[in-house]
């Protein structure tokens, strides 16, 4: 292609596109005459596009699919004012109103009120007690230290949740919880006393 | 090159440049609702169509699924279609994000499908009479040819040919200038002409 510049070979395009003005004919038509390397690439360029147009048409000649109506169907039109059609529209204000009202709002709001037992169980002797050990001094001073029933913990927490739903609403969740803690009488400090003996 | 070949084909004109605007009507009868007008529109548009996938994805084995996807689509969302004069970019796009989304869907199954389709293409060369197999091998290289160019050089390169759209058409699709289309054009035939030397010398 060496005889063949750029501007020739754009022109050789454009014949075959059917883009050519009737001055550039000439000049391409006079080119051709002249130089047997560009009829040689003008017409790999013509077998290039025969070819190609015959391969394609196996590609894109085909039927029409056929119309379904079952499947096809228009929900009405899906056209809505952007605004409305952006989830996130809402996301960005939703969010910062949810910080601020975790803010605002504690976290948790803790009863955390230690009762006294459910439970009241006499004043018995414990298990070391009952055997009529003979306990002295400090030692007995601890075991009053021991818990002779099970102690009851409640705690309750309130927490509020801002959530931005699918529909750009924002919801706010309310949850309570309760934790019930029971220790068993004396577990630790018995633990204790029955080490130091 | 083998002329005995590619005798038939010379005689074969460009397939004619489609006289858009007309459509204008039967866009607006499919607006309202018209399915006999949307069937009408889609078999003679639906050459331009599949012309578009395959030049969007190089991949003739999915351009039945990808056309019947688009066509779907161009039904469901024809309301969109603020202006029934440009009919032609909206589809050209509708249809060219179908053939994107297909394109991906296809790289992230490739690994399944390339030894299924390898398999039925060697049984389908076993059954094809010596005639038709040298013109489908023919075709076949071309097409593979074809598929091989970069994505930028293809598509112009397959409307021009399909549809035989002007580069003024082209670059309003593309969203080119006139130069530009004729710079992938000179291109794409450049790299063809390489890639089919043995054919053609």
């Amino acid at each position: 292609m060496s005889d063949v510049n750029e501007r020739l070979e754009r022109l050789m395009v454009r014949s075959l596109d059917g883009a050519l003005s009737e001055d550039d004919e000439l000049a391409l038509n006079r080119e051709l005459i002249r130089n047997p390397e560009a009829r040689r690439l003008m017409s790999a360029y013509r077998t290039v596009d025969e070819l190609s147009v015959a391969a394609l048409d196996e590609v894109t000649v085909g039927e029409a699919p056929m119309f379904d109506a079952r499947t096809w169907t228009r929900t009405g039109s899906s056209r809505r004012p952007n605004w409305q059609g952006r989830k996130w529209f809402w996301l960005a204000p939703g969010a910062i109103a949810a910080a601020l009202l975790a803010m605002i709002i504690p976290r948790s709001v803790p009863t955390n009120v230690r009762r006294p037992p459910l439970v009241q169980m006499p004043e018995v002797p414990t298990v070391l007690g009952a055997v009529g050990s003979p306990l002295v001094g400090g030692q007995q001073d601890l075991m009053h230290s021991v818990r002779s029933t099970p102690a009851i913990h409640r705690d309750t927490g309130r927490d509020i949740i801002g959530v931005v739903g699918d529909d750009g609403n924002l919801y706010w969740i309310e949850v309570e919880r309760t934790r019930t803690v029971t220790l068993p009488a004396g577990s630790s400090s018995r633990t204790a006393a029955l080490n130091s003996l | 090159m083998d002329i005995s070949d590619v005798s038939e084909l010379t005689t074969m004109a460009m397939p004619f440049a489609v006289e858009f605007g007309a459509e204008e009507p039967v866009i607006e009868a499919i607006r309202g609702g018209d399915r006999y007008a949307f069937e009408e529109f889609m078999r003679r548009r639906n050459r331009w169509v599949r012309g578009v996938i395959f030049g969007v994805l190089g991949n003739r084995e999915c351009v039945d699924d990808v056309s019947q996807q688009a066509w779907s689509t161009v039904w469901q969302r024809i309301s969109e279609l603020r202006d029934s004069r440009s009919w032609r970019p909206w589809l050209y796009r509708l249809v060219r994000n179908a053939a994107i989304d297909a394109g991906r869907e296809i790289t992230r199954r490739r690994n399944v499908v390339r030894p299924l389709a390898g398999d039925l293409l060697g049984r389908t060369n076993a059954l094809e009479p010596d005639a038709a197999l040298a013109r489908n091998e023919q075709h076949r290289e071309v097409l593979a040819a074809i598929q091989g160019l970069p994505a930028i050089y293809r598509e112009p390169f397959v409307l021009r040919h399909v549809n035989g759209w002007t580069y003024q058409e082209i670059g309003e699709v593309m969203g080119l200038p006139v130069d530009s289309v004729e710079t992938r054009l000179v291109r794409a035939r450049r790299i063809l002409r390489e890639s089919l030397k043995d054919r053609i010398e």
